[in-house]
């Protein structure tokens, strides 16, 4: 198990590597010109000189051979050093630490409710299989999952202020600062994200559940007539968890990186909306070093998403 | 909303001299005779310094006998106004801008998300009359009166006495010329997007500490003007000795000061209570919200988080009234923004100026202005004809396709061409002109003008007009001033940098008209030069221009002495303004 | 994953996806499966509706009428028209056409990809496995909207890149699942038993791996479809969607929003169109992984 979990952590490093290439290459591979973009302030890209440009574009290091600007980018991201935003002048890394505190709030809050709505919904659809019940869960969730994101935002956003006359407060207030505000703030964004996720979970709750119940021990024990109660519920959950816990976690990696169109419905500052703007913007260091973090993350997230599968598995090994 | 400088560095070409005696020293006097020197201590409402509007202080030639901006009738931009109330301090007004200022230095920017909170903390040396919406009066700032000894290639500043920043530190002459040089010769590697509008300004001088006197390689008539917008805030010489820059504390002279600048989120500025104008400003506070989405932001208007909101669409315009209880109300204001179509004119066929004649024809204004807008907009050339510069209604109709379309002249003049339907080729323009494309791309099928739509983001969609990878270009161009310089200095190759020439097309008499119309003092002969340059421009069809759109404002009844100007860029500095209760 | 009794690791009979082309087949899963009915319907309809619809549209989708400006579902125009004139049925049909493109090729893409590489990774393992985990890793741990946006952002905005781009973002997924999936059905006794009896392992894949991992492929394509069409919303909503005026029901919505309350109908029928065709597939989806499961089979 311990060899297991070095070489995983060891597997960061390959992987950061494709990463850090894909970024970069992609990168580079959008039009425009960030010097241009730059030198008019965000704006028209007129009364700017050629020679301008090119002074810039030197001074940034933007004419240097592709694989030394890659080096020279790399070595700085290893130091934790990727320097300042080529727009703001203000430290990467304070931008983006900023932002933290709003992105893994959305990302943990969605989790934890999509859970909380699909666990219980994938349970009850498998106990009762094809019967009206099930049926009605599954229309349900699949609700949830059936219009696009920012649809069920904006309408929700929408409706509570025509009806209800309420408007979320302004400002994000960090969980520390002010905790009501901010939880008041954050469960619209937390539930509408959360219940899109949970469709999806609550299918594979329900995948996962009926395979169990039709394990020999289950089926045997059921003979027995032992009801469907706590114990066996109990023992075929865990076993119906695996993969549920797999693709929880493969969702918390991914919101990890931002769920753009949250937070952009619901004005929340965080990394997602960061990172469309500094593509949009080509901030090169800036994108790059989020989607570096972001690959950390979400490697570090899988290996303790499988070392929680062994756990719960004791047939599962891994050598 | 499009965002877009329009300053670039033209320099102008010698011409004769003109006198600009009249207006200058006529301010002078006229601000010495009303006494309007010194920090006023009375507390009625426009009584301060910038209030005393009417006597024609420090008019800028061109302004005298503009027709009204706008025009139509009723709530065009007008303040909301308790009228006879007295105002009253305190409260905060909130705002929406769309993402975070690309940059925390009033010099360095050119969009609206920046300048909105980083205009109320600055002074200029001259302001635009909050009260005038066509932002043609010119009124004291920093300096309190000033003259032009010599027909307008000096101007003699006299400055306010006893200023100080934010920081304590006074404010001084110097102050005023490293702003200037540093916007006219920006350091290493940033951006200054208005230093060719300081391209005439040889020198500064400062006989003493609150006299700057100004010298002009040629008359300028705009610089005025320009010196009076909000991007001529006056920072801290000491700040930019030291960073390079005016930094990231907003630090000026202005009624407010930054508070907080929460990254993607928000900025919050408080009123300066040592604000050389006392008893200024009303408000405590201003708060800019970065809301990304329209749609989440105008139900956040209507719920009451912000004061103010634009641009509405015109279909939710009559929602602003019933979905507040009245509580707010739709202002519909004049713009200088306008649609343009360009054409790549180094392409086949588009270099034959009948093809681009039939465009002309082939699009209706009068449809544009209704289904893109919903009737919000108005004609015009390259300049507004309701505007003071623009081309007389009658003069423009007589332009083919600027009265009426005519599809069969067009295909005509097409068929003489000897274009081929369907003539094919890309239709370049913004993602965010959406409306103007979708209209565009159809109205030219109707003709058998098949164009494929390209439609990019900001950086990728100037990068291909720039490239010339298009063939025809629909876009939403707005400028700061109602400035025939800004307008014209981009199809002019006299300018040393023509950019936005996305067409391509240089023409001698232009050229000629421009030169002459950019030293012109004397404001009727100037607005003959323009409108002939419009006019030759126009029919040449370099471009062929569409409509200039009104914009919807939406705004609560308790703020208080808020106009509305055709710019985007004015008036935003919050000095005057109140809310009641 | 388990090792269950010998009753039921059998694999499928004739190793052959069972009697998708047979009627009678079709007939008693409808009967078995109602709701899977309901979806294998929708979906029938669906695709009859997106292939037709150059023939049934009444109005060109991106012509507008001249002053038949947002115009209320009325006889000439059934579901309205909106700002430009344009016929909102005519545009929802042939956003139907979009859409299906959209979801087709995305999934065959990207599920296709994500089987091949969970499959080969899965079965073979050891430095095999390794490597193609990585690649796996660096593309899942990549924001989706990275690849959308810069694909998109880069070789402009057809339906092409679109798929691709989405596919991209999906297969990563697919093939962890697939691939997890074969892991443990590699364990299985009847597979050791054909190795030992010296089949290729091309051989057991293809008839052996692969048969029991179809279902669990159909329901990610399915669900994957849905999601797909859902996705092209989403960009439009960033700006990145499939170009204008081409309607895909995502864009139309995105479009209609900011006139939701004024003009209800312009986003209510593209979303009442999503929804159906997100639901059916879900259903359809969930009933054929059902049926399918050999386990299940003795079960109802």
């Amino acid at each position: 198990m311990q060899r297991y979990i070095v070489r995983r952590l060891l597997s960061l490093l390959p992987t950061l590597f494709g990463v850090s290439l894909v970024i970069f290459v992609v990168m580079r591979a959008l039009p425009g010109d960030v010097a241009r973009q730059i030198l008019t302030g965000g704006g028209s890209g007129q009364g700017v000189t050629q020679e301008q440009v090119d002074r810039l574009r030197n001074q940034l290091g933007l004419n240097d051979p592709l694989p030394l600007q890659y080096w020279h980018w790399l070595s700085g991201v290893a130091r934790l050093h990727p320097g300042d935003s080529l727009f703001t002048h203000h430290p990467i890394m304070d931008e983006i630490s900023s932002r933290l505190p709003a992105t893994i709030e959305l990302a943990a809050g969605a989790v934890v409710v999509a859970l909380l709505i699909a666990v219980p919904i994938g349970v009850l659809s498998a106990l009762y299989q094809d019967r009206s019940i099930d049926y009605l869960f599954r229309v349900v969730s699949v609700a949830g999952l059936s219009l696009p994101g920012f649809l069920l935002g904006e309408l929700l956003i929408f409706a509570l202020e025509r009806y209800f006359h309420y408007v979320r407060p302004a400002g994000f207030a960090s969980l520390w600062a002010d905790p009501r505000k901010n939880i008041e703030q954050m469960i619209e964004p937390v539930l509408v994200l959360g219940y899109g996720f949970s469709a999806i979970l609550s299918r594979v709750t329900r995948s996962a559940m009926l395979d169990v119940l039709r394990e020999d021990y289950v089926r045997t024990a059921r003979a027995k007539g032992l009801r469907p109660g706590p114990v066996v519920l109990r023992h075929a959950l865990r076993n119906a968890l695996l993969p549920v816990v797999t693709i929880a976690g493969l969702q918390l990696g991914a919101l990890l990186g931002g769920a753009v169109i949250t937070e952009s419905v619901f004005a929340l500052p965080g990394l997602g909306r960061y990172l469309v703007t500094s593509i949009v913007q080509l901030d090169y260091p800036v994108t790059q070093m989020i989607v570096m973090l972001s690959g950390v993350t979400f490697v570090l997230l899988n290996t303790g998403v499988d070392l929680a599968y062994a756990l719960i598995d004791p047939r599962i090994r891994y050598d | 909303m499009s965002e877009q400088s329009y300053w670039t560095h033209a320099a102008r070409t010698r011409t004769p001299r003109r006198s600009l005696l009249r207006g200058g020293a006529a301010a002078g006097a006229a601000l010495a005779a009303a006494g309007i020197l010194g920090c006023s201590s009375s507390n009625n409402n426009g009584a301060s310094r910038s209030g005393s509007a009417n006597s024609g202080s420090g008019a800028v030639p061109g302004t005298a006998g503009s027709p009204a901006a706008g025009g139509a009738a009723g709530a065009t931009g007008a303040a909301t106004q308790a009228s006879g109330a007295q105002p009253k301090p305190g409260g905060t007004i909130s705002q929406r801008t769309a993402s975070d200022p690309q940059a925390l230095d009033l010099h360095q920017v050119s969009t609206y998300v920046a300048l909105w909170p980083e205009a109320p903390c600055y002074n200029q040396l001259l302001q635009i009359d909050p009260q005038d919406e066509s932002d043609g009066k010119i009124l004291p700032d920093l300096a309190d009166k000033w003259e032009t000894p010599d027909n307008g290639l000096t101007y003699v500043f006299h400055l306010h006495p006893g200023i100080k920043f934010h920081d304590g530190t006074p404010f001084t002459s110097a102050d005023i010329k490293a702003n200037l040089d540093w916007i006219k010769t920006p350091a290493n590697g940033k951006p200054s997007p208005r230093s060719g509008v300081l391209a005439a300004l040889q020198s500064a001088e400062l006989p003493d500490a609150n006299t700057v006197t100004l010298h002009l390689s040629q008359p300028n008539p705009s610089l005025l003007q320009n010196l009076a917008t909000h991007y001529f805030g006056i920072g801290p010489k000491a700040v930019l000795d030291a960073k390079g820059d005016l930094g990231d504390q907003f630090t000026g002279t202005g009624p407010f000061k930054l508070k907080t600048y929460q990254r993607g989120d928000r900025l919050e500025l408080v009123k300066h209570p040592g604000y050389w104008i006392s008893g200024r400003p009303y408000l405590d506070g201003m708060n800019f919200y970065i809301v990304p989405d329209d749609n989440t932001a105008f139900t956040n208007f209507l719920g009451g988080q912000y004061q103010q909101f634009s641009p509405i669409l015109h279909e939710n315009v009559d929602r602003v009234k019933s979905e507040t209880g009245g509580k707010a109300q739709n202002l519909l204001v004049p713009s200088y923004t306008r649609d343009v179509v360009f054409f790549n004119t180094k392409k086949k066929p588009w270099d034959d100026m009948r093809v681009r004649q039939a465009v002309s024809l082939v699009l209706d204004r009068a449809d544009a202005i209704s289904v893109v807008k919903g009737g919000d907009g108005e004609p015009g050339g390259y300049m507004r004809s309701s505007g003071q510069w623009g081309l007389p209604l009658d003069q423009l109709k007589q332009i083919p396709g600027y009265d009426k379309s005519n599809l069969d002249q067009a295909k005509a003049l097409l068929q003489q061409a000897g274009v081929a339907l369907p003539l094919k080729g890309t239709l370049l323009s913004r993602t965010d002109f959406k409306d103007d494309f979708t209209w565009t791309q159809q109205a030219l099928a109707k003709a058998g003008i098949a164009l494929d739509l390209d439609a990019r983001d900001n950086a990728a969609a100037y990068d291909a007009a720039y490239k010339g990878q298009f063939d025809v270009i629909i876009w939403t161009v707005s400028i700061v001033l109602d400035d025939p310089d800004a307008t014209f200095a981009e199809i002019s190759t006299g300018t040393p940098k023509a950019v936005r020439n996305w067409s391509a097309l240089v023409d001698q008499q232009i050229d000629d008209l421009y030169a002459k119309q950019t030293v012109e003092l004397d404001n009727a002969k100037r607005k003959a030069l323009v409108n002939q340059m419009d006019q030759r421009a126009l029919s040449i069809f370099q471009t062929v221009q569409l409509f200039f759109h009104k914009f919807n404002n939406g705004i609560y009844n308790t703020v208080q002495n808020y106009k509305y100007h055709g710019s985007l860029y004015t008036n935003k500095r919050y000095q005057d303004v109140w809310l009641s209760k | 994953m388990r090792t269950s009794g010998e009753l039921t690791i059998a694999p499928p009979r004739g190793a052959t996806l069972p009697g998708l082309g047979a009627l009678g087949a079709v007939g008693r899963f409808m009967r078995r499966k109602p709701l899977g009915a309901v979806g294998l319907s929708v979906m029938v309809l669906f695709v009859a509706i997106a292939l037709l619809a150059p023939l049934i549209e009444p109005h060109d989708p991106n012509a507008g009428v001249h002053g038949a400006s947002y115009v209320a579902p009325s006889r000439a125009f059934p579901l309205g028209t909106d700002k430009f004139g344009r016929d909102q049925l005519s545009r929802v049909l042939y956003g139907a056409t979009i859409s299906l493109q959209v979801g087709v090729f995305t999934v065959a893409l990207g599920v296709g990809l994500g089987v091949v590489v969970g499959l080969v990774s899965g079965y073979f393992g050891g430095a095999t496995d390794f490597a193609l985990q990585r690649a796996v890793d660096s593309f899942q741990s990549l924001p989706n909207i990275i690849f959308a946006l810069a694909i998109v952002t880069a070789l402009g905005r057809s339906l092409h890149n679109v798929v691709v781009a989405l596919a991209i973002a999906s297969w990563p997924g697919t093939s962890r699942v697939i691939r997890s999936s074969v892991l443990s059905l590699k364990q299985l006794a009847y597979v050791d038993a054909a190795r030992s009896l010296g089949c290729s392992d091309a051989r057991i894949i293809v008839r052996h791996i692969l048969p029991n991992v179809v279902p669990i492929a159909i329901v990610l394509a399915t669900a994957g479809l849905g999601a797909a069409i859902l996705a092209e919303a989403s960009l439009s909503f960033l700006g990145v969607g499939i170009r204008p005026p081409t309607p895909s029901w995502g864009s139309m919505i995105n479009e209609a929003a900011s006139v939701l309350q004024r003009y209800p109908y312009l986003t209510l029928f593209p979303g009442i169109a999503i929804s159906l065709v997100v639901f059916a597939f879900n259903f359809l989806g969930d009933a054929l992984r059902d049926y399918l499961d050999p386990r299940q089979r003795g079960v109802r």
